[in-house]
């Protein structure tokens, strides 16, 4: 891979990590805290950024732009818990994502189901440590159940974005 | 752990108040542990007001860990350096020193620095290596504790006072004499754990947690006046390849203490004897616990593996024992 | 649009990116059942849980950073009563009645311990999570351990 690759590569990343960012203001906006019926419960607007990272640019980038999302959020005002929420339900819907869009016959609305569950089971996971209580893990079928069907829009969302990246001739192809 | 407040206020009955007598009950945590003040009567709010800001002021001058605290300024005090103590932290010092003595130093006030190397101010997961306990050791010792004249006093050089098994007593007794100024008819503190309690009208009902089961208990004791304070190595301990170590310290070992009982409870109208002597029978074993008691002329109930409840004859009448649990008086 | 058969002009080891499926495949359909199956058994699960413990007794249990502050019986309040809980982000108030307990004010941000409404049933809970308080009904011990209640505190 030349230098000029590199650049170009991290230039993907950064675009996609403006895009999460934006995306996860404007997901604030849409729909204020508290306003869905389950504790914990988002669209994950957010997360048609890191599915295009990942369909675009590649798995390790990914990661990054969902890591370097928690961690940007954390600093325009996040507090802590929000901040470990994110970043360790991002992780654990990296981890099924990457190994999901490997999987045969499994397009992008599996993947984005198999991030929303493992998302869910991050976020119960923290909740658990922070309340240091089993109580929590009650939402967990809920939370599971209504985040899936948010991960259908979201893939849904997400195929528009991916063919008019490859439309504008981003070579997304290296 | 700073001073982190959870104030919890069991708010006045909003509604009730006509007819009933008003409560206050308010949860603090200091000490390192969750500490309820509670009160009947008409003054009943005052009184836990006045008992919590008293705790603080002296929860300030009695913890080792506070900065700047008497038992901190005494730690680093010296032979050439003697420090100036209040009257009643001086008066607090020489009763430890007297049970020091009493009890042969199985209950000693100089155990800070073994406590250090256990960790036992931490969360400790394992067990200190041989020389840092024979090093501790070397330093506890309540004989390096020097009472001066004109309430000075000095340590030797590495003494470490800690007040841990006596203040929670010590302080309880304090905030009760304080509350009992006011128009109260009930009085009950509980120290995590420690009970110190006081009713004009009733007796109060003591329950005494199982060392087996969380929720369960061995026995309930009916107090007028007086603390309830029971040590065993179930509240706080930790493990290592299965065996068990309790925060309670053999002073003679620099070990965790091997108890052939499970749980000791003392009831005694001395709160501060009470907390002193409910660990150090717990470290003595059962024999030696039994006599020492009646030596002293202190009620326990005594509580071993086999389900047997070993309870001082004065005790006859207001010890109830619980399913599973069979008492024997002696004495 | 350009589908997964552009394959064909691309050298495998270049290829960096998934594989790009855009189609609703029959993968899909097992995750999403596998998510359907597993949240099934859970709900099944917490309500063999609920209909174990119906027949307990109910007891109202609060709790910070894990650690139980309060637990009483709710039989105890046949005269309701307002517990106030001072907690990182300011002052909680939890109504507890015999019948229900409730989240009446949170300072928390989000408010979702408070729209959890009444808890009522053994198993029903509140989570404060900024403020790591945990308000449930847990089961007690029944008829058969008769103590706890009757004492006015316990030593340990």
């Amino acid at each position: 891979m030349t230098r000029s690759d590199v650049a170009y590569r991290i230039t993907k990343m950064a675009m996609m990590l403006a895009l999460a960012l934006v995306l996860s203001i404007l997901e604030a906006w849409l729909l204020p805290k508290g306003i869905l019926p389950i504790p914990g419960l988002k669209l994950g607007l957010a997360n048609i950024a890191i599915l295009v990272t990942l369909y675009c640019v590649g798995k390790k980038e990914a990661l990054a732009v969902a890591v370097m999302r928690s961690v940007m959020l954390l600093f325009f005002g996040g507090n802590v818990i929000g901040f470990s929420f994110s970043l360790i339900g991002g992780i654990a819907a990296w981890c099924a994502m990457s190994l999901l869009s490997e999987a045969r016959h499994v397009s992008i609305f599996g993947v984005s189901f198999g991030g929303a569950a493992c998302h869910s089971l991050g976020q119960i996971l923290v909740a658990v440590l922070v309340t240091r209580t089993l109580y929590v893990v009650i939402y967990l079928p809920y939370l599971m159940l209504a985040s899936c069907a948010a991960g259908g829009v979201i893939a849904f969302l997400t195929i528009p974005v991916v063919k008019a990246l490859d439309h504008f001739g981003m070579e997304m192809i290296q | 752990m700073s001073i982190l407040y959870v104030l919890f206020f069991l708010g006045n009955c909003l509604t009730a108040c006509q007819k009933k007598i008003p409560s206050q009950s308010l949860q603090i945590f200091a000490l390192d542990t969750f500490i309820t003040l509670s009160a009947d009567g008409n003054e009943a709010e005052e009184a836990v007001k006045a008992a919590s800001s008293s705790l603080t002021a002296l929860e300030k001058r009695l913890s080792r860990h506070i900065e700047g605290s008497e038992i901190d300024n005494l730690n680093h005090s010296s032979f050439g350096s003697p420090v100036t103590l209040s009257d009643d932290v001086y008066a607090l010092l020489s009763k430890t020193l007297d049970m020091a003595s009493k009890t042969d130093g199985i209950f000693d006030p100089t155990v800070g620095a073994l406590m250090d190397v256990w960790g036992w101010n931490k969360d400790p997961d394992r067990i200190p290596q041989q020389d840092r306990i024979d090093e501790a050791l070397s330093t506890l010792d309540y004989s390096r504790i020097h009472l001066l004249d004109d309430h000075q006093a000095y340590v030797d050089e590495g003494t470490i006072v800690d007040l841990g098994g006596v203040a929670k007593g010590y302080i309880a007794d304090a905030l009760m004499q304080q509350m009992k100024k006011y128009d109260v008819v009930r009085i009950i503190l509980d120290l995590g754990g420690n009970i110190c309690g006081w009713a004009k009208d009733r007796a109060i009902k003591v329950g005494v947690r199982s060392p087996k089961e969380e929720s369960a208990m061995i026995a309930i004791v009916s107090v007028q006046e007086g603390s309830v304070i029971t040590s065993g190595a179930y509240e706080r301990y930790f493990e290592v390849d299965g065996k068990r170590y309790g925060h309670i310290m053999d002073t003679r070992t620099g070990y965790p203490v091997e108890s052939d009982m499970l749980s000791v409870t003392v009831i005694t109208e001395d709160g501060t004897l009470g907390d002193i002597l409910s660990t150090t029978l717990f470290a003595c074993g059962k024999e030696e616990a039994m006599e020492l008691s009646e030596q002293l002329g202190v009620h326990c109930i005594l509580c071993m593996q086999d389900g047997t409840l070993l309870v001082s004859e004065e005790l006859k009448g207001s010890v109830d024992a619980q399913q599973g649990w069979t008492i024997q008086y002696f004495g | 649009m350009r589908n997964k058969d552009g394959q064909s002009n691309i050298s495998a080891k270049k290829r960096h990116y998934p594989e790009r499926r855009f189609k609703f495949a029959s993968g899909d359909v097992l995750i999403l059942l596998a998510v359907v199956i597993a949240s099934a058994i859970m709900l099944v699960g917490v309500l063999f849980y609920e209909q174990s413990v119906k027949s307990k007794t109910r007891y109202v249990q609060i709790s910070m950073d894990g650690q139980v502050l309060f637990k009483r019986d709710l039989s105890e309040f046949e005269e309701p009563m307002e517990y106030q809980l001072t907690v990182p982000e300011g002052m909680m108030v939890i109504y507890i009645s015999s019948e229900e307990v409730y989240v009446k004010e949170s300072p928390c941000e989000d408010k979702i311990c408070v729209k959890e409404g009444a808890l009522t049933h053994v198993g029903d809970g509140a989570v404060c999570l900024p403020n790591r308080v945990v308000v449930q009904i847990v089961a007690g011990e029944g008829e058969s351990q008769k103590g706890p209640q009757d004492v006015d505190a316990v030593a340990r």
